[in-house]
C-alpha cells in the first residue's frame, strides 16, 4: 500500500494557515522597513570617511553578520522581556493583533538586527559607487555635508543598490520562519502544527512551500516595478 | 591626536587587532553590566557542561564536532551537486537547462527551515509510496540532506558565474586545438572557473555553517541543540547564549576574514 494524500486538511486548518500567512506578512513588512532603516544608517556610517565612524559601523556589521540568526532570537527572547524594557510595544503589539507580543517582538529584533548588517553591506557598496565628482559638485554648490548625502548621495545609492537590496528583503522574508523557534505562530509554525495534530507534514509543508514561493514573487514583482519606477529618465540605468 | 592612533593602526595591524578585541570585550562588559548586572558564569562552565557542549553525549557525536561534520559533509556533497546544476544551468540544451532553473529557482525561493521539515516529512512518503516500508531516517542524515539540497542550488549559481566569468577565446582556442567539448570542459574551462569560484566556496561555507543550527527544529543534538539543552536544565540563558553566539561568532568571522584574503590572492593569482 503506497502513500495517500489527503489535502483535505488543509481545508480543514485553513484558519491556521491564514492565520499564520498574515503573522508572516507582518513580521516581513515590520521587518523590510526598520531593517532598511538601520541598514541606511549602518550603510553611510561604513562608507564615512572618518575612520572612527567607519568601525564602530563595521563592528555592528561583522558582529550581526557571524551569529546565527537564531541564536540571536533567543538570546534576546529568553534574556530579555521585551515589553516590560520597552512599554510601548505593548500598545503596538494591541494595535497590529498580536497574541505573543514578547516572542513577536523579539523574533522582529533579531530579523532587524540581523538583515541590517547585510543591508549595510549593501548601501555601503552602492554609496562608494558614487562617483567622486557628485561630492565635490553637491559641495561646490555650498551644500553641507549632511545635504550632499540626504539630496544627491543617497539617492542615487538607493537606486543602483535596488537588485541587491531585494535580494536581501527576500532573505528576510524566508528567515522570518524561523521566528517558529520562539513560538511565533507563523507560517511554518501552521505546518508543525498540522503534522502534530494530523501527520500530514508532507501536504502542509507543500502548502506552505507553495505560499512562501508567492510571497517572495509578490516582492521580487514590487521591486522590480520600483526599479522601473526610479530608472525612469536615468541613462545606463 | 585621533589622527595619530589612525595613521599608527593604519601600519600596525596586529595591534589594531588587539585594540578593537580589548573595545569589543568592554563594550560586551558594559552591556552585561545594564542590561544583566548579575552572572552565574561559573555554574554553566563546568567541565561536563563544556564537555557535552563541545563533542556531545559520552558515546555519541554531538555539540560543536556535529556541527562541524554537518557542515563539511553538507558542502561537500553540494559542491558536486551544484556542480552538476550550475553546468546544467548554463548549458544552452533546453532539456537539461529548465529542471536545472526550475530546481534552482525553487529552492532559492524557499526558507531553508522549510526544506529542513520537507526532507524529513518526505522521506517517509516517499518510502512509503515507492519501496512500501516503514523508514526510519536519523535527524541527522535527514538534515545532511536537507543542506546539501539547499546548498546545492547557491553553489549552482556559483558555478554558473564562474563559467560564465570565463572569457569566449578559451572555448575557441580549446576548439582550434582539437578538443572535443567535453574535453574542453574538464580540462581547460572547469579548472580555471574553480579557482576563480574559491572565495564564494568559502563564503557559502560560512553561511552553511551558520545554518546548521537550524538542525536543531528537528532533534539534532549540534552545538546550538546542546546549548538549549544545557539552558533548559540551569536556566542560565544570558551566560549559556551569549557563550554560543562567541563561539560562533569567532568562528565564521575568522573563516570570512580568510575568505576575504583568499579573493585578494586569486585576484592576484589572475591578473599576474
Amino acid at each position: 500500500m503506497g502513500y495517500e494524500f489527503d489535502w483535505h486538511v488543509l481545508i480543514e486548518y485553513k484558519e491556521l494557515l491564514i492565520n499564520g500567512l498574515i503573522t508572516t506578512i507582518k513580521l516581513s513588512a515590520l521587518g523590510i522597513l526598520f531593517s532598511f532603516i538601520i541598514g541606511s544608517i549602518v550603510g553611510i556610517g561604513r562608507a564615512s570617511k572618518n575612520f572612527w565612524i567607519s568601525l564602530f559601523a563595521s563592528y555592528y556589521v561583522e558582529s550581526f553578520r557571524n551569529i546565527p540568526l537564531i541564536v540571536q532570537m533567543f538570546f534576546i527572547y529568553f534574556t530579555f522581556t521585551l515589553s516590560q524594557i520597552f512599554p510601548f510595544l505593548n500598545s503596538w503589539g494591541n494595535f497590529l493583533h498580536i497574541n505573543d507580543v514578547d516572542a513577536f517582538f523579539s523574533a522582529l529584533l533579531a530579523l532587524i538586527l540581523y538583515t541590517g548588517a547585510y543591508i549595510g553591506e549593501v548601501v555601503k557598496a552602492g554609496i562608494n559607487s558614487i562617483p567622486k565628482g557628485q561630492f565635490e559638485a553637491a559641495q561646490s554648490l555650498g551644500m553641507n555635508r549632511f545635504q550632499v548625502m540626504w539630496y544627491i548621495i543617497y539617492p542615487q545609492a538607493v537606486r543602483i543598490i535596488i537588485p541587491p537590496l531585494t535580494s536581501q528583503f527576500l532573505n528576510l522574508i524566508k528567515n522570518s520562519s524561523l521566528a517558529m523557534t520562539i513560538g511565533v505562530a507563523e507560517l511554518t509554525f501552521a505546518t508543525q502544527q498540522i503534522d502534530a495534530e494530523t501527520f500530514r507534514g508532507f501536504e502542509a509543508a507543500t502548502a506552505v512551500t507553495i505560499l512562501y514561493i508567492f510571497l517572495t514573487l509578490t516582492t521580487s514583482f514590487f521591486m522590480n516595478l520600483i526599479e522601473i519606477k526610479f530608472s525612469k529618465g536615468v541613462k545606463n540605468a | 591626536m585621533l589622527k595619530n592612533i589612525e595613521n599608527y593602526f593604519k601600519k600596525h595591524k596586529f595591534q589594531f587587532w588587539i585594540f578593537n578585541t580589548v573595545i569589543i570585550v568592554t563594550l560586551l562588559k558594559i552591556f552585561q553590566m545594564i542590561a544583566y548586572p548579575e552572572t552565574h558564569f561559573s555554574e554553566f562552565f563546568t567541565k561536563d557542561n563544556m564537555r557535552f557542549l563541545f563533542f556531545g553525549k559520552p558515546g555519541e557525536i554531538g555539540g560543536l564536532v556535529l556541527t562541524f561534520i554537518l557542515a563539511i559533509s553538507s558542502i561537500f556533497l553540494s559542491f558536486f551537486i551544484g556542480s552538476i546544476f550550475g553546468i546544467a544551468r548554463w548549458s544552452k540544451i533546453k532539456i537539461i537547462k529548465i529542471p536545472a532553473i526550475i530546481y534552482i529557482e525553487l529552492l532559492r525561493a524557499t526558507p531553508l527551515l522549510m526544506v529542513i521539515f520537507w526532507v524529513f516529512f518526505a522521506i517517509p512518503v516517499f518510502s512509503m509510496a515507492f519501496f512500501h516500508t516503514q523508514a526510519h531516517v536519523s535527524p541527522t542524515v535527514a538534515a545532511i540532506i536537507a543542506f546539501t539540497l539547499f546548498t546545492s542550488a547557491y553553489v549552482a549559481e556559483i558555478v554558473r558565474a564562474g563559467i560564465n566569468s570565463i572569457p569566449k577565446g578559451q572555448f575557441e582556442a580549446a576548439k582550434s586545438l582539437g578538443f572535443t567539448s567535453s574535453q574542453t570542459f574538464i580540462h581547460i574551462i572547469l579548472p580555471q572557473a574553480y579557482r576563480k569560484m574559491i572565495p564564494a566556496f568559502v563564503s557559502q561555507f560560512v553561511a552553511l555553517f551558520k545554518d546548521t543550527s537550524l538542525a536543531y527544529t528537528i532533534g539534532v543534538i549540534e552545538f546550538f541543540r546542546a546549548a538549549t539543552i544545557i539552558n533548559n536544565r540551569l536556566y542560565l540563558s544570558f551566560e549559556i547564549f551569549s557563550f554560543v553566539a562567541l563561539v560562533y561568532f569567532s568562528i565564521a568571522f575568522s573563516m570570512s576574514k580568510f575568505s576575504h584574503k583568499l579573493e585578494k590572492k586569486v585576484e592576484k593569482q589572475l591578473n599576474a
